[in-house]
């Protein structure tokens, strides 16, 4: 509520200069443009005129009063011309003979296509303005474009998109939604560039925590270990993060990995992890676009508490062909996109890693006494990737997108592993075996028509599924044995219909209907023998089918050239009714000034029907596996209302300045009821839902903080810093927790530095990563206790979890790239040195109980590494 | 064409704005303010036993120590608690007894601890005040035990940890060991929330994790009674020997059983991983535990060829 009393404040502030004054005009026989400005002067009126329509024409107007309109006419009597109100306080000043036979003046509707030059890709999130009218906008998922209800006239529009070069087009209602190019900005190495700053402060979209980022932009960060990863790329901007060093999935502000949503082509992706959660599957090269949302959704997202990230696929060139293939110290790509006919263009992407092919999957082995065994060393991931367009007519378009990307562990190996290979390579009695495969598929057809110039409408379906088998098979000893099969799945099937009515200048409006159906399946059928008479089996399968349907609205609503509004709401329901919800949403835009500032903020509240669960017990399986587990009769829904503000500043050329403040509160989050429990045994008590359930209890979570960050283009150099300070904390109510603890994964500050300078084929990269560390639980006392059965045993004490913290984290990144020529194709080669300092940051720490007091024990991380990466384009 | 709109307002709006998000962002930046620190604070420690059927057992009242040296129970101890049980209808006074510090014995033990009565601990120290209360569990008693015993030992891998260092080398040896099956048996009692601790103390053993995933010689168990109201377990135990020849070293093993309700099972069951937590405590405000059991234990002597 605070926070609503502060914004409420806030607007109240800025419009102290909108009030109505009173006006008094008294002059005869000047020249129109000095009347109109003592009239702007007084009122604030915008006034939008061609100085030809003025230059001739003469005015004489005696008025005291108020109304604003009547002073116009006034000023406007028997010049010839009359003004038409655009929105708001501005008007547009036309000649009297523009008028419709009805007599009603005639207005129009620019519309067009923005799209790259080059490639002919869409355009997403390109800026398209009427200066003269100071109405701009934003070109939509294929770079379509509306500006209607605009009196008949021309218009310079001018075209603009960050990396590309601005261009204006003179626009008019005649036009058919024409073309828009934009050719790419000759950059060296593909750095940041900072959007055209006339353009940006008119119709940009600009809600609180939004980034919206076209790829190349991304693809100058750094990545580790060098490969081509959204989501590594994506870490350079304050409040995200990857959880681990090595592992973990991707932390927004704070909250756990399954709180975001993942979408390709509209599609989710339950699980968009490779190696471990080491890199993503969104290889960055295959994607034109792509916007995450960490503050407040659009309406027309759901389903998470956190944040949604929404990648599109590239189209394919429309103009030449175009391939690049690449080199990295984990894995082998290329992209492959081509116009197929005139009107259709299809992109292939793929990428697989190579170490089981250096290594070897099989070792076949023998001993001195002839005995054979084959050891196994397999791993390997890869992605897949086509999407096929075709623009059907100037308004059909239709696409097709399909994604596939797995992992692929198969080991057998001695349980005396070492480095060093030929210790082991040995037939033995004793070893095990793991074999775990974990997928994303998708696939989705999505067709989006200009119904007219005013309403555009999308209709996405959709298939996706995860699915991950983890099999084990041990054997410490001649006669024990544990075998576990356990997979898990889930199928997702959705359609999504959604509509675009630009009915003015002032109001858009956005609406749809999602409807999804869902299986959960899981499975495990283990076996532990650990004599003849000892022997624990446990088969268990569970299915279960959710439906969900949606429905959502929203208004984007200019009431002011200074001014957006979006009030939305989502209602939604789960599983055939036994859940249902309103999640309302607001945010607002104001551009104090067009170029050097403009606030919005947001509130809105969403909730997540879907938990991502794991059983705390058992080594041997849900080990890499993402289970989902939708709300029912046990799982109550965790629901979260976001408040969040920020600002975006240019106020000197080259540079950006952004700001955001939010403060999350998300409720029945489920926690493990057992801070400490480990996994330490070959079966868990089961996966069924209740065996599950009983590990969790419901909690609160709460997170807050400020992000800023700033981007200074200046020359040959370019800097971007960011920082992130706030908190994540949980708290259970059910455990007894009365106050709020540290979250996982909260990390009070977070700092990122990215410099790079460009050097004709050279550039030269630094970039720092620092933040505070993990928190951890520390022990404040040790104590002896003992038992029935057994003697005293020395515990240390922990009354509080995540009482302590880690050392901070910091790392220094360095690479060189150089471009140059290679039998007439562009190449690129990069050479990145991760962690130069070679500082080995604690990423984790155990304290033991040992005689003299309390031994601690860190894990460290990655020491220094080179590393490489070399591209080539065709 | 021309705007009109002057820009020294957005410049003074401006400047306002610049104002606000300042102010904002002092009073926001605190939010990265980290308050997390440990707090070192002596906390209580209990321990007292109530066994059914048997005389009143002696209570441990110690306090937590500073993490970072050596423990001594001399230091740990507390001699002035304020400790009384109530059984039944009987209240106990119990009194430190001086040559053990930290040990308080009861005033008389020949109390009633039969199966069914209701108890309450209660001890005063300092500002703490701690109560735990309950009811005495069913006795238990060993029926029958049977060993199975293989001919000769297996090779087995020896592994004293199963993390990964750095060097990725896990530091696994094979070994022999003869796996001793052992299936136990009780009464089973009728009781709901029934839970019982068997346990095989071998007094000749081996120590290797996966060989203790592999075997099954400590368990906490929901008692579930059979259609001969017996409850039948089956753990396995293992003694190690030099080499594939060698014969199984004569040895003595005791067999466990402990009877209690949840707050004990939860107790043991989380007790035996020092090195990562402590065991769940059944007291508000203090660690430790003060319960009722049932114990029963019986020692067998154990050769190649049976008991």
């Amino acid at each position: 509520m605070r926070h609503v009393v502060f914004t409420l404040l806030l607007l109240s502030y800025l419009s102290l200069d909108a009030h109505a004054q009173p006006l008094e005009l008294a002059f005869e026989d000047v020249p129109l443009r000095e009347g109109l400005l003592s009239l702007s002067g007084q009122s604030g009126l915008d006034l939008v005129f061609a100085e030809s329509a003025v230059e001739d024409r003469r005015s004489t107007c005696t008025y005291v009063g108020a109304d604003h309109a009547a002073a116009l006419a006034c000023v406007l009597d028997g010049t010839g011309l009359r003004a038409e109100r655009v929105r708001g306080r501005q008007y547009v000043l036309v000649s009297q003979n523009q008028r419709q036979d009805s007599g009603a003046p005639q207005r129009i509707t620019l519309s067009g296509f923005v799209v790259d030059a080059a490639t002919g890709e869409a355009l997403p999130g390109a800026h398209v303005l009427l200066p003269a009218l100071k109405i701009g906008t934003v070109a939509n998922d294929v770079g379509y474009f509306a500006l209607p209800s605009l009196p008949d006239a021309a218009y310079t529009a001018r075209v603009s998109y960050v990396g590309f070069e601005p261009a204006e087009r003179v626009l008019s209602g005649s036009d058919e939604s024409p073309t828009i190019q934009l050719s790419p900005a000759t950059v060296v190495g593909g750095s940041i560039v900072v959007e055209d700053d006339e353009a940006s402060g008119h119709g940009v979209e600009s809600l609180p925590g939004m980034e919206a980022e076209p790829v190349g932009v991304l693809e100058s960060l750094p990545s580790f270990p060098g490969e081509s990863d959204l989501f590594q790329a994506l870490q350079w901007f304050p409040g995200i993060r990857n959880v681990g060093e090595l592992n973990g999935g991707m932390s927004i502000r704070g909250a756990s990995p399954d709180q975001n949503l993942y979408l390709i082509d509209g599609a989710p992706v339950y699980h968009p992890w490779h190696a471990f959660s080491l890199i993503s599957t969104f290889q960055t090269e295959t994607f034109n676009d792509f916007t995450l949302y960490r503050g407040s959704f659009p309406s027309k997202f759901g389903g998470r508490t956190s944040s949604v990230l929404d990648a599109r696929m590239k189209d394919g060139s429309r103009t030449n062909p175009r391939v690049t293939i690449a080199l990295s110290p984990l894995s082998g790509r290329f992209v492959v996109e081509t116009p197929a006919t005139r009107n259709s263009s299809f992109m292939v992407a793929g990428r697989r890693s190579y170490l089981d092919k250096l290594i070897g999957r099989e070792h076949p082995v023998e001993n001195a006494e002839g005995r054979r065994d084959t050891l196994r060393t397999g791993y390997h991931f890869y992605d897949a990737s086509a999407k096929y367009s075709w623009r059907m007519s100037p308004r059909d378009r239709l696409s097709v997108s399909y994604y596939e990307g797995g992992d692929d562990l198969d080991l057998r190996l001695p349980f005396d592993l070492s480095l060093d290979f030929s210790s082991w390579l040995r037939p033995t009695d004793h070893y095990f075996e793991v074999a775990h495969r974990w997928q994303n598929r998708l696939l989705a057809a999505r067709f989006q028509r200009v119904q007219s110039k005013q309403t555009f409408l999308t209709a996405t379906a959709y298939f996706s599924s995860y699915d991950a088998s983890e099999g084990a098979y041990l054997r410490p000893m001649s006669t024990a044995t544990m075998r576990s099969d356990y997979w898990v799945d889930v199928k997702d099937i959705g359609l999504k219909v959604a509509g675009d009515y630009i009915y003015s200048i002032v109001h858009a409006f956005h609406f749809g209907a999602h409807v999804i159906l869902r299986d959960f399946e899981s499975s495990l059928d283990a076996t532990v023998r650990r004599s003849p008479g000892n022997v624990d089996v446990r088969r268990q399968h569970s299915m279960t089918t959710e439906p969900e349907v949606a429905v959502f609205a929203e208004d984007v609503w200019k009431p002011a050239d200074r001014w957006t509004l979006r009030p939305g709401l989502r209602a939604s329901m789960f599983g055939a009714g036994m859940y249902s919800d309103l999640s309302p949403s607001f945010t607002f835009q104001y551009a104090v000034h067009p170029t050097q500032l403009i606030l919005n903020g947001g509130l809105s509240r969403r909730v997540q029907y879907l938990q991502r669960l794991r059983d705390q017990h058992a080594f041997t399986y849900d080990l890499v596996s993402s289970r989902w587990v939708p709300a029912g009769a046990d799982v109550v829904p965790s629901s979260a209302v976001d408040v969040s503000g920020g600002f975006e500043s240019r106020p000197a050329e080259g540079l950006t300045i952004k700001g955001d403040a939010y403060l999350r509160e998300t409720e029945n989050v489920l926690l493990p009821e057992d801070a400490f429990r480990t996994k330490n045994a070959l079966i868990g008590p089961g996966i069924g839902l209740s065996e599950l359930l009983g590990q969790y209890v419901e909690a609160d979570a709460r997170a807050y903080g400020i992000e800023l960050s700033s981007r200074l283009e200046k020359g040959a150099w370019s800097l971007l810093v960011s920082y992130a300070g706030g908190r994540s904390l949980t708290r259970s109510q059910a455990i007894g927790e009365e106050n709020f603890r540290p979250a996982r994964y909260d990390v009070p500050r977070a700092l990122h530095v990215l410099g790079s300078r460009r050097m004709q084929k050279w550039r030269l990269t630094a970039a720092i990563d620092f933040r505070s560390g993990y928190p951890t639980t520390v022990p404040v006392a040790r104590y002896a206790v003992g038992d029935p059965l057994d003697d005293d045993v020395q515990y240390l004490h922990r009354p509080s979890v995540n009482n302590g913290r880690l050392p901070p984290y910091f790392r220094v990144d360095v690479s060189a790239l150089r471009q140059f020529n290679f039998l007439g194709a562009d190449c690129q080669a990069r050479v990145q040195v991760y962690n130069v300092t070679n500082r080995r940051n604690v990423i984790a720490r155990q304290y033991l109980p040992v005689a003299e007091g309390m031994d601690v024990q860190n894990r460290r991380g990655l020491p220094i590494l080179p590393l490489f990466e070399l591209e080539m384009r065709l | 064409m021309e705007m009109l709109t002057t820009s020294q307002k957005a410049h003074r709006i401006c400047g306002r704005i610049g104002v606000v998000i300042l102010l904002a962002a002092v009073g926001i930046g605190t939010a990265g303010c980290d308050t997390v620190e440990p707090v070192d604070s002596s906390t209580l420690v209990l321990e007292g036993y109530l066994n059914t059927d048997r005389p009143l057992p002696e209570i441990h009242v110690r306090r937590t120590l500073p993490p970072d040296g050596p423990y001594s129970n001399a230091d740990a101890s507390v001699t002035d608690a304020a400790v009384t049980l109530t059984i039944g209808e009987e209240t106990v006074p119990y009194h430190a007894v001086d040559a053990r510090p930290g040990t308080y014995e009861p005033a008389r033990r020949n109390v009633g601890t039969t199966a069914g009565l209701a108890y309450r601990f209660r001890i005063r120290w300092d500002d703490a005040e701690i109560e735990s209360q309950g009811v005495l569990p069913p006795a238990i008693q060993v029926r029958d035990i049977d060993l199975r015993i293989p001919d000769e030992p297996i090779s087995a891998v020896f592994l004293d940890s199963l993390s990964l260092g750095d060097s990725l080398a896990t530091g696994a040896y094979t070994g022999y060991i003869y796996p001793v099956e052992v299936v136990v048996k009780w009464d089973a009692a009728r009781a709901l929330d029934s839970w019982v601790r068997v346990q095989l103390r071998p007094y000749s053993t081996v120590s290797s994790t996966v060989i203790d995933l592999f075997l099954q010689s400590d368990e906490v168990i929901l008692e579930e009674s059979g259609a001969d109201g017996m409850q039948t377990w089956t753990g396995v135990y293992a003694v190690g020997v030099p080499h594939a020849d060698a014969a199984m070293p004569e040895h003595l093993l005791r067999v466990g059983l402990v009877r209690s309700g949840e707050d004990y099972a939860r107790f043991a069951s989380s007790k035996d991983d020092p090195n990562r937590r402590e065991p769940i405590s059944n007291l508000d405000g203090a660690a430790g535990i003060l319960t009722a059991v049932s114990v029963d234990s019986m020692h067998v002597g154990v050769v190649h060829g049976g008991p």
